[in-house]
């Protein structure tokens, strides 16, 4: 298995990036050997709180997120991130970790694709 | 089979990671590794960057997802192959070293 971990940190309100670096992650899991994680920190965790950023034409997020966990493969939201911006838990399914975690899966990973 | 070394490159051709990516792919082609660059987002406007048909005149192979090169109004190239996310899928599983640069 190719664990491959994908890391989101920016606002989904001003770029259209993020929604890119989603339909990324998704087509990575077109080969089944890729085990995708999508990891969000900083201002990439509004991506997962109860935002609707396609409605300011921000692009696509929660099909992308949804895609991804019915595929079987993993969000990760980083806990302090969601602490510095009083987000008490994301509104879609995904686990909530400390910094040390994060940094645990990315030293695990075969491949790190920061997405800017 | 040459090891390949796989690059990820989704900044426009401005961006200094454009300047860092052809001379590592002009390094490790020097060296006999295969490279496979895959171009997506602004990354696809090095479709007008004769430095990367240079590249691939040397040896390397660069694959751009269509979707974006659609959405952008990019055309279509002889030395590119016109793919989709179904190639980086394949890219980050065989090359032995991957590298992105967003």
């Amino acid at each position: 298995m190719n664990q491959v971990a994908v890391i989101i940190h920016k606002s989904p309100f001003n770029t259209l990036r993020n929604s890119e670096g989603l339909r990324m992650a998704v087509g990575l899991t077109l080969e089944e050997d890729n085990k995708v994680t999508v990891i969000f920190v900083k201002d990439g965790v509004y991506l997962t709180g109860n935002v609707a950023p396609e409605k300011i034409q921000s692009g696509i997020i929660k099909k992308h997120l949804e895609a991804l966990r019915l595929l079987g493969h993993r969000l990760v939201v980083e806990r302090e991130s969601m602490e510095e911006r009083g987000i008490e838990e994301p509104s879609v399914k995904a686990d909530v970790l400390s910094s040390a975690e994060v940094v645990k899966i990315l030293s695990e990973a075969d491949r790190v694709i920061p997405w800017q | 089979m040459s090891e390949k070394l796989g690059i990820l490159l989704t900044t426009s051709p401005e961006n200094e990671n454009t300047h860092t990516v052809l001379r590592l792919a002009e390094t490790a082609l020097a060296e006999g590794r295969q490279v496979e660059i895959f171009l997506m987002c602004d990354g696809v406007y090095h479709l007008n960057d004769a430095r990367l048909e240079g590249l691939t005149q040397k040896g390397a192979k660069v694959v751009v997802c269509a979707h974006n090169c659609l959405e952008r109004k990019v055309e279509r190239k002889s030395f590119v192959l016109w793919g989709s996310q179904y190639d980086l899928a394949v890219l980050i599983k065989e090359s032995y070293r991957f590298l992105s640069f967003n």
